[in-house]
């Protein structure tokens, strides 16, 4: 049976609230990510493009656009990250589909649940709803279906789910200091050190837009984020390690975090197939998501997606 | 030991202060409004009292209070830690608030819950001063010691070889017969007494409490690593296995607190110095921002009367508005699960190291972040009388119906906590019965559980059609979810023209969370898809 194999690969913007803010917490208090002065409440879904309600993207230096609706880049102007998810790379049966390149792929209001331990533990988070849509570059819908946590049960609220419905949603493993996703993020290398100077620049390049910036609402938001980016050692742990030689905090740390192997036979009902998908067959989807940039409210996510077609 | 419960019960006071104070402060987008009830006109005005970037300011305020109140935790966990060291019996027992103001003697330590003004950041900044400033309205000196380290700095002195005063006949005696005038002083105490002890007996007579019943993150922690590790959240839990481990938690302590021994790097971090920045922000209006950025909530709100009590009537104020009496019971009842399982980590009953690790995050995520907190910050959100007085909103009292104890047994401890959570579920059930949304008859402008029309539509920063959906669409999925009620629920349907409250919505997530918790607690617990 020939396949569709679509490679796709992106930064992502998470607005949600961190630990040990509550998971339904909409401005951000006791964790590291805000709604700051002038933003919309988090919503804590994932977002892969740059247009979807709930997206609000910041500027990280002076010449930087912020806002809801800029256009798919990797880059801001200077060097911040820019939602937009989309495919790099197509083929069918082995070669090349250039029909599909650049493609937008969505999670549609997906979320990464934990509830805190509620739901799963240890942050192993849980992926849901994952309803997939790939779009021309135009946006019009090429195909789209949605997984269910629950076959048999497809309306099952989430708090019903087992323990085997929640495994398959999760990934296997987390990594620290991934070089997979250094690479992926344009980071030299994974240590520690670069984290922490990635930080620092980023710290410096605020600082300086702040300089540029009269009005009010946006100095009082920028202030919050160069507070939290000076952040970068555990500043506070008197047990272990000496002045400034603790413990990489998570908001450096996170930068190259990495959640791998979800691997979930996407198998609901399609919802849109212009392209011939065998709807009887689950189709694979791989991905792994990582390099949380807590300043950014953004990740990276890179995968496939395997659509069998008839 | 005397000492060591002693401390342990300033630092949970301590700790539930500042949490007060913090959930106090205003930090939703409409909140820079106020609220008042046109009697004549019948409808709800507002005027604006905070820019938006003023909230951001009194958000910094907060994340700072939140932080202290977390590293207070810290100092109640490593207290216990000290205790369990020696065989002591960890306790989460404490007064109820308010208490008279010489509770403690001369120690000036007035155990009230207030919201986070002016006043209150000055009563913190006095809890936590060192014993080197004499005067905390000097700036000169706060300066000095926060900023220039002119005053100490340097290896901490040696500690006389002098028994400590532990029993009687001190300046500043209280029932636990320890002299104390202040909390820096009553650490010192505690450790000349380790000091002294461990001379006198040796250290394998003193530390003669499992390590397996105490409390900790950081690198001897199972948890290292992982993203459960506590030490990650402004915290730094040790265990204590020897005089050197027990001087190291005690040095923690003022070190966070007081700032004193510590590095003069590390000072401007000290609760003191957080504080003491906080109020000359305050200051610098003449408390102007401070007041502003509050929520208009009640001294001390409490359910009933405690039979502990010892401050005049008038510093309390007894919850009457029946919908808020609920949720505040509700906190109160999360607030005691949570310290029971807590207790239950520092217990002698046998537990294997799985079950150390899920009841370690069962306590911290999701009791504490899932419930305790969300409880008492809805609360603040609730009148506590009038509906129409948004004036005098209520809050959490972290209140105690006694002592907080486990039974000996350990079947009957899990026996204990699905009971717990059980009643908890029906308590939720009932403050979110779906068939009671609509507003009070007669009264059409009374939205249930947040008697206020909705702001958030009006303001720049947030879409109209974005948070309005939003809501519409949680709203939907409620009503979607079962179409039977629970017996907790009463009668009735589901209203269909009521767009519930924040408040409602944010009780309604906590219910369906506890729900899931109580589904064969101690199987699921135990066995939640991956956890490592």
């Amino acid at each position: 049976m020939t396949s569709l194999l679509l490679e796709f690969e992106g930064y992502f913007q998470m607005r949600m609230a961190t630990d040990p803010d509550p998971t339904d917490e909409l401005r951000g208090v006791s964790g590291y990510t805000f709604a700051l002065a002038g933003e919309p409440d988090l919503d804590a879904k994932v977002h892969f493009q740059p247009d979807e309600p709930g997206v609000w993207q910041r500027k990280f230096g002076v010449g930087d656009d912020e806002g809801d609706k800029l256009p798919v880049a990797r880059q801001s102007k200077s060097g911040g990250p820019r939602v937009g998810v989309v495919v790099t790379n197509a083929s069918i049966g082995g070669n090349a589909a250039p029909e599909y390149q650049d493609a937008r792929v969505q999670f549609l209001d997906a979320q990464i649940l934990e509830h805190n331990g509620v739901l799963v533990r240890n942050d192993y988070f849980f992926i849901d709803p994952l309803h997939v849509r790939v779009s021309d570059r135009d946006g019009n819908v090429m195909v789209e279906r949605k997984d269910w946590v629950n076959p048999a049960a497809p309306d099952m609220p989430l708090w019903e789910a087992t323990s085997p419905m929640l495994l398959r949603r999760q990934p296997n493993f987390v990594q620290s200091n991934s070089p997979l996703v250094a690479a992926a993020t344009g980071l030299p290398d994974a240590g520690n050190e670069t984290l922490i100077r990635n930080r620092e620049a980023r710290r410096k390049s605020l600082e300086a837009l702040l300089a540029k910036t009269k009005d009010e609402t946006a100095r009082a938001a920028l202030v919050t984020r160069i507070e939290q980016l000076r952040i970068v050692e555990q500043w506070w742990n008197l047990a272990v390690g000496t002045f400034r030689n603790r413990p990489i905090d998570r908001r450096a740390h996170q930068l190259t975090l990495l959640f791998d192997g979800w691997n979930i036979g996407v198998m609901g009902n399609p919802t849109v197939n212009t392209i011939g998908a065998d709807e009887t067959q689950p189709w694979p989807l791989k991905f792994w998501m990582g390099g949380w940039d807590g300043d950014a409210l953004t990740g990276y996510v890179k995968g496939t997606w395997e659509i069998p077609l008839k | 030991m005397d000492a060591l419960r002693l401390a342990a019960e300033l630092e949970h006071g301590l700790m539930c202060q500042y949490l007060f104070a913090a959930y106090t402060i205003r930090r939703y987008p409409y909140e820079c409004f106020d609220y008042t009830w046109n009697r004549r006109r019948k409808t709800w005005e507002k005027t604006r009292v905070l820019s938006e970037a003023e909230l951001e300011r009194v958000r910094r305020w907060a994340m700072k209070v939140t932080l202290i109140a977390r590293q207070e935790m810290e100092h109640l966990g490593l207290a216990l830690n000290l205790l369990s060291s020696i065989g002591g019996t960890p306790s989460f027992s404490r007064p109820n608030m308010p208490q008279k103001d010489d509770y403690y003697g001369a120690a000036n330590i007035k155990l009230t819950l207030t919201t986070c003004n002016l006043d209150t950041i000055k009563r913190f900044q006095i809890f936590e001063k060192p014993e080197e400033i004499d005067d905390v309205d000097d700036p000169k000196q706060i300066d000095d010691w926060c900023k220039r380290a002119r005053i100490a700095g340097g290896p901490a002195p040696e500690l006389e070889e002098a028994p400590p005063m532990v029993t009687g006949g001190a300046p500043h005696i209280d029932q636990y017969g320890v002299p104390f005038a202040d909390v820096q002083q009553l650490y010192t105490e505690i450790e000349q007494g380790f000091v002294y002890l461990t001379r006198s007996l040796g250290e394998r007579e003193l530390f003669i409490g499992s390590q397996g019943n105490q409390v900790y993150g950081g690198p001897p922690s199972p948890l290292y690593g992982s993203m459960n590790d506590l030490n990650q959240y402004g915290l730094s839990l040790i265990p204590v296995t020897n005089l050197q481990s027990a001087r190291q938690a005690i040095r923690m302590i003022i070190e966070q607190g007081e700032g004193a021994k510590a590095p003069p790097s590390y000072r401007p971090n000290a609760h003191f110095c957080l504080f003491s920045d906080i109020r000359m922000e305050m200051e610098a209006d003449k408390g102007k921002l401070a007041e502003a950025g509050a929520r208009r909530v009640v001294a001390n709100p409490l359910t009933r009367w405690q039979p502990d009590l010892t401050a005049p009537r008038r510093e309390f104020t007894l919850i009457e508005n029946p919908d808020t009496l609920r949720v505040a019971e509700l906190f109160n009842q999360c607030y005691e699960v949570m310290l029971l399982l807590l207790l239950y980590l520092y217990s002698d009953q046998v537990k294997t190291e799985e079950q150390t690790n899920s009841l370690m995050d069962a306590a911290f995520f999701p009791f504490m972040t899932m419930f305790v907190r969300p409880l008492a910050e809805i609360l603040t959100e609730l009148p506590a009388n009038d509906p129409y007085d948004l004036s005098k909103m209520a809050g959490p009292g972290f209140e105690l119906a006694g002592d907080v104890v486990l039974f000996p047994n350990i079947e009957q401890t899990w026996t204990l906590f699905q009971e717990r959570i059980d009643a908890l579920v029906a308590g939720f059930r009932a403050v979110t019965a779906r068939g009671k949304l609509a507003p009070p008859k007669g009264e059409p402008h009374l939205v249930r559980w947040a008697p206020r029309h909705d702001p958030w539509r009006e303001l720049p920063s947030q879409s109209e059609e974005y948070v309005v959906k939003q809501r519409e669409e949680l709203w939907a999925r409620v009503k979607a979810e079962t179409a039977t009620f629970h017996e907790e629920e009463g009668r009735g349907k589901v209203s269909e023209e009521i767009l519930p409250s924040l408040p409602w919505l944010r009780l309604y997530y906590l219910r369906q969370n506890m729900e899931r918790l109580g589904v064969n607690w101690k199987d699921n617990w135990m066995n939640v898809g991956r956890t490592a």
